[in-house]
């Protein structure tokens, strides 16, 4: 009953297991009349005669892009940003959650091939969780920048080519095309304080309704039923107020929280710690859509801003450029969010929170 | 093609966790009053002649970028989310008045209720017809009334004569996992990569909510509507609409075609209203409902009496089994019962539910 064969030559009768699709399609009968029809692997949209025709954009990605490695191993790609060695990359796949202490860790034995030479010392200078960018540095002087794109608005259907594998002397491309309206990806804040919220109908402020277990609310001692009044210094009576507030932290910022409880005014230093941190990094399958998507970013959502795209990657292909046909870069590529979508941050925010990050660096 | 070594698991693309199968939508007549066939807007013959090369260079890549971005707007105006029940597929309009093209596992029967969903989130109702449920074409009719966006469709009937050949570069628009206004239908390039009698295979990835949306040739002409995935990225199967043309006009007038298995077939006998009765002077006494059923659900209670069954007098138990043995889920059937105090007679329309 390998019925699939006359579509998909590797569809084993094992796959039977979701039965109901290919059973019973009446055509097996068929197939010698078109048992030729199938296109070779090389000329598909990321087979090797056609990833040639991206020779000229390939070259930028030789030259303009990082491969980061954690001691022998690729974990992503980075944009070069200066002669003298600044590196834009996605930020959450440089942490990991410490086995013994559970903190997001930065992974060590970072290291970073650029076109065939490795640097066996890389810095992070600098992060942005909002954005999932961060900036590395390498100690050296004689780098090829980037060029980034002018425009802001990319028509979909635009072909884009990121960094496909690699090996130690020369970068691949994956090829694909801008797939709908560039937009906010919503998604949970990666950093979390760590309470339900519910607004006070008086508007006199923002009620507890639970405290996570192991959260910076918990160790600070705020309680179910105390009222937030102020926040980070700004008087509250919504909870969208202190999720905006929120969303521009990074991990371990703290916020002064003040609260009414019973009839005294209290004031508390909070936490904000990295989500996975209290919530655990298990990557599970979130739904059907998931299972059939294979491995996905980690952080694959709560994107101020992205494009969208369809190039055919795993999440250790992200962070790179990603280039038009003209070889200049309209985003950083950030995310497989599923088999068909996967996002990157356009050109001109990556280049803004890059100038806002390298203001963050001590001199 | 090593991927291909590792294929495991062909996949439905609705996005439901509950109903595994595909989705596409029917197309719709140009001239629907008259024609015997699909009236087909002239159709596009225009090759692009990158399509018969075998690999691109970088000027047939500006060539292909080009095309593609002057024919994916209007088409993307005539695609559509498709919601029924919990689930939700996708869809293309054909025809002026509304007819739409999807598959069969998005419609998963006859004369379904269906909300249509255009791209600027203007919403309307919606009816299936036919399907076959062996190859995964259904149509449906929006019935709301309107003059829509439609798309041309690929006018060959059989695989021999389509205007498309493996290798051809062919895009696919659909509502990934389901409506989102900010995002819009998802939009991906691919090659025609594999052609079967009932089945065509492309790297336009796809994945569930896409069921039942659209696959175009670089023309923006309909060649095939989205049907399932494997595991590996680069099968994903589409229904050809050289088997919408040879069921056009069986699946116009709401045949379901075929047992499946991308749709079931309602089943005669196995529909189920959820009352008990006994025998008294007017009729048939209710002497219970069952919870959620359909009676449950209409303004029938225990102690009316029903007095006729699609308007014929009923005075035994035998007189409601013998009209239910030929009705299956969805069906409809009309009551008529006088209510508990006697007051009055009323007329009830109940669509069958299952047991």
């Amino acid at each position: 009953m390998n019925t699939l064969h006359f579509t998909t030559k590797g569809i084993k009768s094992s796959s039977l297991a979701m039965g109901i699709l290919c059973l019973g399609i009446a055509s097996c009968t068929q197939i010698p009349a078109f048992a030729q029809t199938s296109l070779s692997g090389e000329l598909r949209m990321n087979g090797k005669q056609v990833e040639a025709a991206f020779e000229a954009q390939r070259a930028i990605l030789q030259q303009s892009s990082a491969v980061i490695y954690q001691a022998r191993r690729s974990i992503g790609y980075g944009v070069i940003m200066s002669p003298d060695g600044y590196i834009l990359t996605k930020r959450s796949e440089l942490f990991e959650l410490d086995a013994k202490t559970k903190k997001s860790t930065l992974k060590e034995n970072l290291n970073v091939i650029i076109n065939a030479q490795r640097f066996a010392t890389v810095t992070l200078l600098a992060s942005d969780v909002e954005w999932d960018l961060a900036i590395l540095k390498v100690d050296t002087e004689n780098l090829t920048p980037i060029t980034w794109a002018d425009s802001t608005e990319i028509e979909q259907g635009t072909w884009v080519v990121t960094n496909g594998s690699t090996t130690k002397k020369r970068r691949r491309v994956n090829a694909g095309i801008i797939s709908a309206h560039a937009r906010e990806i919503k998604g949970d804040i990666p950093v979390m304080l760590g309470v339900g919220l519910k607004d006070k109908e008086d508007g006199s402020g923002v009620e507890i309704l639970q405290v996570v277990k192991d959260s910076g609310a918990e160790t600070a001692g705020i309680l179910k039923g105390d009222i937030i009044k102020k926040f980070d210094s700004v008087d509250v009576a919504k909870r969208e107020q202190i999720i905006d507030i929120i969303r521009e932290k990074q991990p371990g910022d703290f916020v002064e929280v003040e609260f009414l409880r019973k009839d005294k005014i209290l004031k508390q230093k909070m936490e904000l710690k990295p989500r996975k941190e209290i919530q655990g990094d298990a990557k599970q399958p979130q739904n059907r859509n998931d299972q059939m998507s294979g491995d996905y970013s980690e952080r694959r959502n709560s994107f101020p801003m992205a494009l969208q795209h369809d190039i055919d990657q795993i999440p250790r292909q992200t962070g790179g450029p990603l280039l038009n046909l003209a070889g200049k870069a309209v985003g950083i590529n950030i995310a497989r969010a599923n088999r068909a979508e996967s996002f990157a941050i356009p050109a001109k925010e990556a280049q803004q929170i890059f100038q806002e990050m390298l203001k963050t660096i001590p001199q | 093609m090593p991927q291909h070594s590792t294929t495991k698991t062909p996949l439905a693309l609705l996005n439901s966790l509950r109903l595994l199968s595909a989705i596409s939508f029917g197309v719709i007549l140009a001239c629907t009053a008259t024609a015997q066939n699909p009236a087909i807007n002239t159709a596009k013959t225009d090759r692009p002649y990158f399509n018969d090369k075998k690999a691109p260079n970088a000027e047939d890549l500006q060539a292909i970028q080009q095309l593609l971005q002057a024919s994916k707007n209007k088409v993307r105006q005539a695609t559509v989310c498709i919601q029924i029940g919990q689930g939700s597929g996708s869809g293309v309009i054909v025809s002026e008045d509304g007819l739409v093209l999807t598959a069969a596992h998005v419609s998963t029967g006859v004369n379904k209720e269906l909300t249509v969903v255009m791209e600027d989130g203007k919403e309307y109702k919606a009816r299936s017809l036919g399907l076959n449920s062996e190859n995964d074409a259904a149509m449906i009719q929006i019935t709301d009334k309107g003059t829509f966006p439609f798309v041309e469709i690929e006018p060959a009937k059989t695989r021999e004569n389509a205007s498309t050949k493996l290798g051809d570069w062919i895009f696919s628009l659909g509502h990934s996992g389901g409506f989102d206004k900010q995002r819009g239908s998802g939009l991906r390039l691919g090659r025609l990569v594999r052609i079967a009698e009932h089945t065509i295979q492309s790297d336009c990835t796809l994945i569930g909510g896409d069921s039942g949306g659209p696959l175009f040739d670089i023309n923006g002409l309909l060649i095939g509507i989205h049907s399932r995935v494997g595991a590996v990225t680069d099968v994903n199967m589409h229904v050809p609409i050289h088997v919408f043309h040879t069921h056009w006009e069986a699946m116009k007038k709401g045949e379901f075609i075929g047992k499946g298995p991308f749709a079931k077939k309602p089943v005669k006998g196995q529909a189920f209203i959820g009352i008990a009765v006994e025998k008294v002077t007017k009729g048939l006494k209710i002497t219970d409902i069952d919870k959620d059923s359909v009676a449950d659900k209409a303004d029938i209670n225990i102690g009316d009496i029903i007095t006729k069954i699609n308007g014929n007098a009923v005075k035994e138990k035998a007189d409601i089994i013998n009209v239910m043995k030929d009705k299956a889920t969805g069906d409809e059937i009309t009551l008529t019962y006088i209510k508990k105090d006697g007051t009055k007679t009323t007329e009830l329309k109940l669509k069958l539910g299952t047991r």
